[in-house]
């Protein structure tokens, strides 16, 4: 794991539970959010491979603004950290494959955390 | 929470967790719709009159800095309060949405409290400001006064002094241009379901109608065995060409 994604938690569960304790009904919400964040992520992780496997640099950060975008608002910290540094860079990534390898483990990671919070 | 449900509020955004959180915060507060791109929002501009929209910038068909300076370059939407609401948190993304006309610019993720108010604020300077006319094309509506004026080729803005059921119509058929009424369901409209209206007494407002808008009555087409369509004329210079 990289060093930019392993100093941040999976989950911020603080700005989650700011989002879903504002109104009422948040269980339903968290519910909602899970659901379009696993059929996101699942799209925009295709994108970027794809993106990669073309040496494609603007469909990538296109497709890494869009993760970042459900992410940030989740609270998922380290897929946030991730996107934005597959956004940002200008050029391909000499790290690129292991930045892609890292972000799939920290959404299924990610994915076990919301689901946590389903359950709980 | 302040209701605003008289006020309507576009969001332009194409992830569905944003869709998700903006309904949950700001659902109950006011009217909001959801689109995913720029061609429907636009759609949604020119049909509907909105009191905010709040705008992502990276969307799947362009980019929302160009839709937003499209808007403050067009007559109609000049008006319309916009707010970025995107991940672009550089301090250059926020000058340029702000240099381009955007009333406020708040990055993701949301701080929920400041949004809400954010908003409310947006909405409650918009009901008190409200002059709730809208522009489209050479006509402006005012819901307030129930008038409809239409700019002539001075420019000036001239009431057509429209009775009830034609301040009605007209616009009714300004807001949905370009849709096909069948008279059934412009009886309803106008009408309401409960009142018996004949072919003959729609058919009388209509033309009326269209002499108050002259020369641009032909634009109210009656569709052969569908019923009647409307096309917002542009430019009051058009009277000049012949129909």
């Amino acid at each position: 794991m990289t060093k930019l994604a392993e100093a941040l938690p999976v989950l911020d569960h603080e700005a989650l539970e700011k989002l879903t304790g504002y109104q009422s009904g948040s269980q339903s919400l968290i519910d909602a959010l899970f659901v379009a964040f696993e059929e996101s992520a699942a799209i925009s992780l295709r994108e970027l491979k794809e993106g990669w496997a073309k040496r494609d640099v603007k469909s990538m950060a296109q497709a890494a603004h869009r993760l970042k975008s459900t992410s940030s608002t989740l609270g998922l910290s380290r897929v946030t950290a991730l996107c934005k540094k597959i956004e940002k860079a200008n050029d391909l990534l000499p790290d690129m494959p292991t930045v892609l390898e890292d972000l799939e483990m920290e959404m299924n990671a990610a994915r076990e955390a919301l689901f946590g919070k389903i359950k709980g | 929470m302040a209701n605003f449900k008289n006020q309507n509020v576009l969001l332009v955004e194409d992830t569905t967790a944003m869709h998700l959180v903006v309904q949950s915060l700001i659902g109950q507060m006011c009217t909001l719709k959801c689109v995913t791109n720029l061609q429907m929002a636009e759609d949604e501009v020119k049909s509907n009159s909105y009191s905010l929209v709040l705008l992502d910038v990276m969307l799947p068909d362009g980019s929302g800095f160009n839709f937003c300076k499209q808007l403050r370059t067009t007559d109609e939407y000049r008006e319309v309060p916009i707010m970025f609401l995107t991940s672009k948190d550089e301090v250059d993304d926020k000058v340029m949405g702000l240099e381009l006309g955007a009333d406020d610019y708040i990055t993701k993720p949301l701080e929920p409290k400041e949004f809400v108010a954010r908003v409310a604020s947006k909405l409650r300077v918009q009901s008190r400001g409200a002059p709730a006319a809208v522009r489209k094309g050479v006509f402006k509506i005012d819901s307030n006064a129930q008038k409809i004026y239409m700019k002539n080729e001075a420019g000036v803005d001239v009431d057509l002094n429209m009775t009830p059921i034609e301040y009605k119509l007209l616009s009714y058929f300004v807001k949905n241009e370009g849709r096909i009424f069948a008279r059934e369901e412009l009886k309803v409209s106008i009408w309401g379901p409960a009142v018996f209206v004949s072919d003959h007494t729609l058919d009388t407002h209509i033309y009326s109608t269209r002499k108050k808008i002259a020369p641009f009555g032909q634009n109210l087409k009656a569709i052969v065995k569908q019923g009647y369509s409307f096309t917002v004329p542009m430019k009051p210079l058009d009277a000049k060409k012949p129909a």
